[in-house]
C-alpha cells in the first residue's frame, strides 16, 4: 500500500534525488516493515489520490550522484543499466516500480537482476527493455538534414533517450557538428566539430527556423532510394509496419511530405 | 581501314541515355545525372538480399567519420517490410553474362548506367553522414571481364576508405571468376564480402546461368574462408560466433594491409562435396595463399552467400542440406534465401505470373535458424521422404509434433539444449528460464513474463509436474490446434464442448500433412 509519494521534477537528477530522500524517509518511518509504502513521481504528471502523502523534493546533484554510486556498488551495473531505463521511461508508473526494484536491490545485491519472478524486478526488467529498444530504434531513424554544412536532426521520444544515443553519434561523427533536438522533452543534444558533447535546455532556441531553410538536395535522393529499393512483387504493408511502427515516423526523412 | 560495327539497337538505347545525360547537364546540374544512375542502379540491385550490417564491431577513432556495431542496424524500412541497412546499389548494370533469371542479363533491354569511384564515393558519404545508411552494399554487373569489374570495385572502396577516410561498414558482392589477388586485396578493405550461389545445385546453375559454374563460385568462397580463419587466428579468435573487434582503425591500417602480405603456408582441408551433392569442382586455393597478420583486418564481419529459391525444381530437404554443408565446411555468416521473382520470359523458368514463394522461403529462413541457434541438424528436420516443410505450422512445431515421445518437458528441470528445442521457447527465454529457476521455481505465468509464447509452448512443456490445461498428447490433436493458432483461454473454454474447431481434418484434407 503505498502512501507516501516523492515528487520530483521529471530530470534524472531529480529522480535520483527523489530516490535518496525516499529510502533516507523509509529507514525513519517505515523500518521494520517491508512493504511497499513509498512511491515517486513526476509533479508534472502524477495524479493525485486520497489518503497519500505528497512530499515535493528539491534537486540536489549531490545527492543524486551518491545514489547512483551505491547503485552501481551494490546491485552492480547490470542492475543500474535496469534502473536507468526505468528512470527514463515515460510510464507514470515508473517511479514506483523504479523504487520498488531498488529496495528488493539494495536487500539481495547483484543476484536481483535474476529474479525475473519477482513482480517488481520483471516490471523492472519489462520498462528498460522499452526504453532501451526506444533508444536502439532512435540509433537507427534519426534522419540529419545539412543545414549549411551543420547537421540538424529533431526527434520525439516517448521515452527520455536522447543521453542514450549521443555516444553512439559523438563517436560516429566526430567531425561534424551537429544538434539533436527533443521536442518533447525540450533538450537539445549538442556536437561541437571534434568536441565533446553537452546536453541543454531548449529555452530561447527557435529550431522551427530551420524548417525553412534552404532545401538539402540529398533528401530528394534518399527518398529515391527507399522508392526504388522495394520490390513491387513482394509488398507487405504490415511487415513494414511492425519494423517501423508509425509514430517513429514523424520526423523521418523519407516519410516527409 | 577499320571496320566498325554498329548494332543499331544499342546506339539507340546509347542516344536515350546520352539524352537522358544532356538534359540533366543543361539543367545545369550534375546532382540530377547522379540521381537518374542512383535510380537505374538501385532498381538493378533491389534484387540481391542480404542487406545486413551486422558481425563487426568497430570503434570510431575519433577522427574519421564511422564505426561499426556488431548487431547491426537497420535505418528503414522498404515498403515490401525489408530493412535498409546499406547503400545496396551496383556499380554497374551492364553485363556480359547471361544469366536467365537476371534483370541484368546482357540480352534485356533495359537502360544501363554506370557509376564512377567517386559518385559511389560521394554518395555514400553524404548518405552516412545524414544517418541514412550504415555503409555500403557494392555489387555489380559483369564489366568486361570479372577482373576488370572487380578492378573498378576495388578503386571505388580504396577510394572510399583511404581518401574519404570512411571508417563504416560495407559489403562487396565478388563477381564469379575473379582473380584471387583481387578478392584477397579487396576484402583488406570490406567489412563482408558474399558470392551468390545462386542455385541450389550446379545442375540448375548450368541451366540458370550459362556463364556462371560451381567452381568459379567456390573457389573464392573457399579462398575467402581461408583469409578469414587465418586472420581471426592472428588476432587469437577461435569462437566464429564471436564478432571481431576493431579499434585501431583508420585509413592506414587499409593502407598497411594493402601492403603485399606476408607469405605463410597454411593447409587446406578441401571438401569438393556440399550438400550430399557431388560438385563439379575441387576448390583448390593456392597452398601459400594466406591472408593477414595482426592489424590487417580480413572481412572480419564474415562471408555469406544466397540462394535463388522456386526458380529451380529442388527440394526444401536439398536446400536446408546446401545451407548445412555451407555452413560446416565454408563457416558462413549467413545464407540467405531469395522467393524467385519472375522478371524474364524464357521456357526453362517458372511462368511470368508465378507468385514468388514467400511463405516457402519463410519457412526455409526459420529452419536455417534452428540450423545456426537452435543446434538442429538439415537432417532431423526433413528427409529424403518429406522433402518439403509443411505450410501451415513452422519447422520447430513441425519437429515437435512428430517427437512426442520427448515431451513434455519439464521447465524448472529440463537442460537448455532441450528447452531450445520446444516450441514456443526461444534462444533468449530459454537462457532467461535457466537464469531465473536458480532463485525460485517457475509457473506458466512467470513464463509468459519472460517472453515464452505459451500458445505453442503450452503442449509441450510442465511446470512443477503440471500441464498448463489438460491436452492430449496425441500428433493430431496438436496440430489441429497449432494449426488454427487460437489463444488457449478461447479453445480450452470449458463449455465448447468438443475440442474440434473445423472438421476438415476428418476428410482428409491436404492440411494433414503434418501427420506424416
Amino acid at each position: 500500500m503505498i502512501n507516501t509519494v516523492l515528487l520530483h521534477d521529471g530530470t534524472l537528477d531529480g529522480i535520483f534525488t527523489a530516490v535518496y530522500n525516499g529510502f533516507v524517509l523509509k529507514n525513519i518511518k517505515y523500518k521494520n516493515n517491508y512493504e511497499d509504502n513509498i512511491s515517486i513521481a513526476d509533479i508534472h504528471t502524477y495524479e493525485p489520490h486520497f489518503f497519500r502523502e505528497y512530499i515535493e523534493v528539491e534537486t540536489d546533484r549531490d545527492k543524486a550522484y551518491k545514489t547512483v554510486d551505491s547503485i552501481v556498488k551494490k546491485i552492480g551495473i547490470s542492475g543500474y543499466d535496469v534502473a536507468m531505463g526505468v528512470a527514463c521511461h515515460f510510464s507514470p508508473d515508473a517511479g514506483e516500480i523504479l523504487f520498488g526494484f531498488l529496495v528488493r536491490g539494495f536487500k539481495i545485491g547483484k543476484g536481483v537482476v535474476n529474479m525475473l519472478t519477482d513482480s517488481y524486478v520483471e516490471k523492472a526488467f519489462a520498462l528498460s527493455r522499452k526504453t532501451y529498444n526506444e533508444s536502439h530504434l532512435f540509433r537507427e531513424f534519426v534522419r540529419f538534414t545539412d543545414v549549411k554544412g551543420r547537421l540538424y536532426s529533431k526527434i520525439e521520444p516517448k521515452c527520455n533517450i536522447l543521453h542514450m544515443i549521443c555516444r553512439h553519434f559523438a563517436e560516429r561523427f566526430p567531425a561534424e557538428n551537429w544538434i539533436i533536438y527533443d521536442a518533447v522533452h525540450h533538450i537539445a543534444a549538442v556536437h561541437p566539430s571534434f568536441g565533446q558533447w553537452f546536453l541543454t535546455d531548449d529555452e530561447g532556441a527557435d529550431f522551427d527556423r530551420i524548417d525553412s531553410m534552404p532545401h538539402d538536395e540529398y533528401v530528394d535522393m534518399w527518398k529515391l532510394f527507399v522508392d526504388t529499393i522495394a520490390i513491387e512483387e513482394r509488398k507487405n504493408e504490415r511487415c513494414q509496419n511492425n519494423h517501423l511502427p508509425k509514430w517513429y515516423r514523424k520526423n523521418m526523412t523519407e516519410w516527409k511530405k | 581501314m577499320n571496320i566498325i560495327k554498329v548494332d543499331r539497337d544499342f546506339t539507340r538505347k546509347n542516344s536515350i541515355i546520352e539524352n537522358h545525360k544532356r538534359a540533366a547537364y543543361e539543367d545545369g546540374a550534375a546532382i540530377r545525372d547522379i540521381s537518374w544512375k542512383l535510380k537505374i542502379l538501385t532498381d538493378a540491385a533491389k534484387y540481391d538480399v542480404a542487406c545486413t550490417s551486422s558481425g563487426v564491431e568497430r570503434k570510431g577513432n575519433g577522427r574519421d567519420m564511422g564505426n561499426a556495431a556488431a548487431c547491426g542496424i537497420c535505418h528503414a524500412f522498404a515498403a515490401d517490410g525489408r530493412c535498409i541497412s546499406l547503400l545496396k546499389i551496383l556499380m554497374s548494370n551492364e553485363c556480359v553474362f547471361d544469366c536467365k533469371y537476371c534483370i541484368n542479363r546482357k540480352s534485356n533491354d533495359v537502360p544501363r548506367a554506370t557509376f564512377t569511384a567517386d559518385e559511389i564515393c560521394k554518395l555514400t558519404m553524404e548518405f552516412y553522414r545524414r544517418n541514412y545508411i550504415e555503409g555500403l552494399f557494392l555489387s555489380s554487373g559483369v564489366v568486361g571481364t570479372p577482373n576488370q569489374t572487380m578492378e573498378l570495385m576495388y578503386e571505388a572502396v580504396r577510394k572510399l576508405r583511404i581518401e574519404h577516410r570512411f571508417n563504416g561498414y560495407i559489403h562487396i558482392k565478388a563477381i564469379p571468376g575473379a582473380s584471387q589477388e583481387l578478392v584477397e586485396a579487396i576484402g583488406y578493405l570490406t567489412d563482408r564480402m558474399s558470392i551468390n550461389l545462386e542455385m541450389p545445385t550446379s545442375d540448375g546453375l548450368k541451366a540458370m546461368a550459362p556463364h556462371k559454374s560451381r567452381s568459379t563460385i567456390l573457389k573464392p568462397m573457399k579462398e575467402i574462408q581461408a583469409g578469414i580463419h587465418n586472420n581471426r587466428l592472428t588476432h587469437g579468435l577461435t569462437d566464429k560466433r564471436i564478432p571481431m573487434q576493431i579499434r585501431d582503425c583508420s585509413a592506414k591500417v587499409y593502407e598497411k594491409a594493402l601492403g603485399l602480405p606476408k607469405k605463410e603456408t597454411y593447409n587446406f582441408l578441401v571438401e569438393n562435396d556440399i550438400g550430399g551433392t557431388k560438385t563439379d569442382i575441387v576448390a583448390e586455393p593456392k597452398a601459400d595463399y594466406v591472408v593477414g597478420t595482426r592489424g590487417k583486418y580480413f572481412v572480419p564481419a564474415g562471408q555469406s552467400t544466397q540462394m535463388i529459391v522456386g526458380a529451380t525444381p529442388e527440394s526444401d530437404y536439398h536446400i536446408m542440406n546446401v545451407a548445412e554443408a555451407l555452413y560446416d565446411n565454408y563457416d558462413l555468416k549467413r545464407v540467405f534465401y531469395s522467393a524467385y521473382i519472375p522478371i524474364n520470359e524464357d521456357s526453362s523458368l517458372p511462368a511470368l505470373d508465378t507468385k514468388p514463394p514467400l511463405l516457402r522461403e519463410h519457412r526455409l529462413y526459420q529452419a536455417d535458424f534452428l540450423l545456426r541457434f537452435y543446434g538442429f541438424r538439415a537432417g532431423e528436420l526433413l528427409s529424403e521422404e518429406r522433402p518439403f516443410f509443411n505450410e501451415k505450422i513452422d519447422p520447430k512445431c513441425d519437429w515437435a509434433v512428430r517427437h512426442l515421445e520427448e515431451f513434455p518437458v519439464e521447465v524448472n528441470t529440463a537442460d537448455l539444449s532441450v528447452l531450445l528445442r520446444v516450441p514456443g521457447i526461444g534462444v533468449k527465454s530459454a537462457r532467461r528460464i535457466v537464469m531465473a529457476r536458480r532463485y525460485g521455481s517457475i509457473d506458466f505465468n512467470d513464463l509468459k513474463k519472460m517472453g515464452v509464447v505459451l500458445k505453442r509452448a503450452l503442449y509441450f512443456i510442465t511446470c512443477k509436474g503440471r500441464m498448463m490445461y489438460s491436452t492430449k498428447i496425441e500428433e493430431e490433436y496438436i496440430v489441429n490446434h497449432l494449426v488454427y493458432n487460437e489463444p488457449p483461454e478461447k479453445i480450452f473454454k470449458p463449455d465448447t464442448g468438443s475440442y474440434r474447431q473445423l472438421s476438415l481434418f476428418d476428410v482428409g484434407s491436404p492440411l494433414m500433412i503434418g501427420n506424416g
